[in-house]
């Protein structure tokens, strides 16, 4: 028997935990079918390219990458750059439609005006 | 000429009463004047001492920072026909004998939007103050294309068309580049008017800080190539 090397063990825990809070969320209605399927892909075929040696060296190769690692890493960096750009532009998006909010209260009930006409 | 005198407040009842009382009575060109305080979710007496004095206090129930204020100073201006508005600094720095030089080019009409710039009369400037705006002035130029000595200042005077057209949609004080956007994007017409700032303790520590310098940064990128 191949022993399993613990990095594999825990990334696969790991990315178990993260699919259940998907489906947990999914449950609630915290999220939609489209988003709980991509979350269900992403996770299930990362644990899938863990498991089977020489898939990652395809797409490393298809890359123009040496080692299938080095290739998971790389698209692992782009994709926390996109992330971190969409968290960015999502709390900008929060943040004007706050103030946008706070503004409406404020001119429709937060007016003390002044009594003298100077 | 009706103004609007727009004072951002967050946290300043040190120094609210004592700028608000002494601000010019009475104005070249000007028949009537409106003093707007914006209290921008304060939580010590800032809103007390406003209410108290015979100005329009307009409540924030949530601090929204410079630029949120000040959006809503200028949503009220729209709605509320002034031919100039100027925008005051809440901590005591600016000298309200400026005033009147920084509305003059609007009432004469030969301009719609006056900064004015506390660099062209240096005097009691901190030399790092200086530097981080400087930065600021280079920033404000490479990405919204309009030079100032004064990119950061608060004593600003808008015409009419100015109040229009422009349209806040920073919330920090990255809101202070912003405006040379829109005065560039709407094609106003701009003026520089030196000013002399009275530095404080207290002023200095409410002011500008240059570490800010790489989140205006980002936030202005933000707004130049991203903002809807």
């Amino acid at each position: 028997m191949i022993p399993i090397a613990p990095i594999k063990i825990i990334f696969t825990i790991f990315a178990l935990f993260a699919w259940s809070r998907a489906v947990i969320k999914f449950r609630a209605k915290l999220m939609n079918a489209k988003e709980v399927a991509f979350w269900s892909f992403l996770w299930l075929s990362l644990i899938i390219a863990i498991f089977i040696p020489g898939k990652t060296t395809l797409l490393a190769r298809l890359l123009g990458i040496e080692r299938g690692f080095d290739a998971m890493i790389f698209i692992g960096i782009i994709g926390l750059f996109y992330a971190v750009y969409r968290l960015y532009v999502k709390s900008n998006e929060a943040e004007r439609v706050m103030t946008e909010i706070v503004r409406k209260i404020a001119l429709k009930h937060g007016i003390k005006k002044a009594k003298k006409k100077r | 000429m009706k103004l609007g005198i727009l004072i951002p407040a967050y946290n300043e009842e040190k120094m609210l009463g004592k700028v608000l009382k002494t601000l010019p009575k009475k104005l070249p060109g000007i028949k009537r004047k409106e003093i707007i305080v914006i209290d921008d979710g304060s939580s010590d007496n800032t809103n007390k001492i406003a209410c108290a004095l015979d100005v329009t206090v307009i409540c924030h129930y949530l601090n929204r920072g410079l630029g949120g204020a000040l959006g809503t100073g200028f949503e009220y201006a729209k709605e509320n026909d002034f031919d100039v508005l100027l925008t005051f600094d809440a901590d005591g720095q600016h000298n309200p004998a400026d005033i009147a030089s920084v509305i003059r080019p609007i009432v004469l009409k030969k301009a719609d939007v006056v900064v004015g710039s506390r660099l062209k009369n240096k005097r009691g400037m901190p030399w790092y103050r200086r530097i981080g705006i400087f930065g600021l002035n280079l920033i404000t130029l490479a990405l919204f294309w309009v030079w100032t000595t004064d990119s950061q200042s608060g004593l600003r005077a808008f015409s009419k068309k100015a109040i229009k057209e422009i349209e806040i949609k920073s919330n920090r004080m990255e809101v202070s580049s912003e405006f040379f956007n829109e005065i560039q994007s709407h094609n106003l017409k701009f003026f520089e008017v030196p000013i002399t700032s009275i530095y404080t303790r207290y002023s200095l520590s409410k002011g500008q800080k240059n570490v800010n310098v790489f989140r205006i940064l980002s936030k202005l990128i933000y707004r130049r190539f991203f903002a809807k």
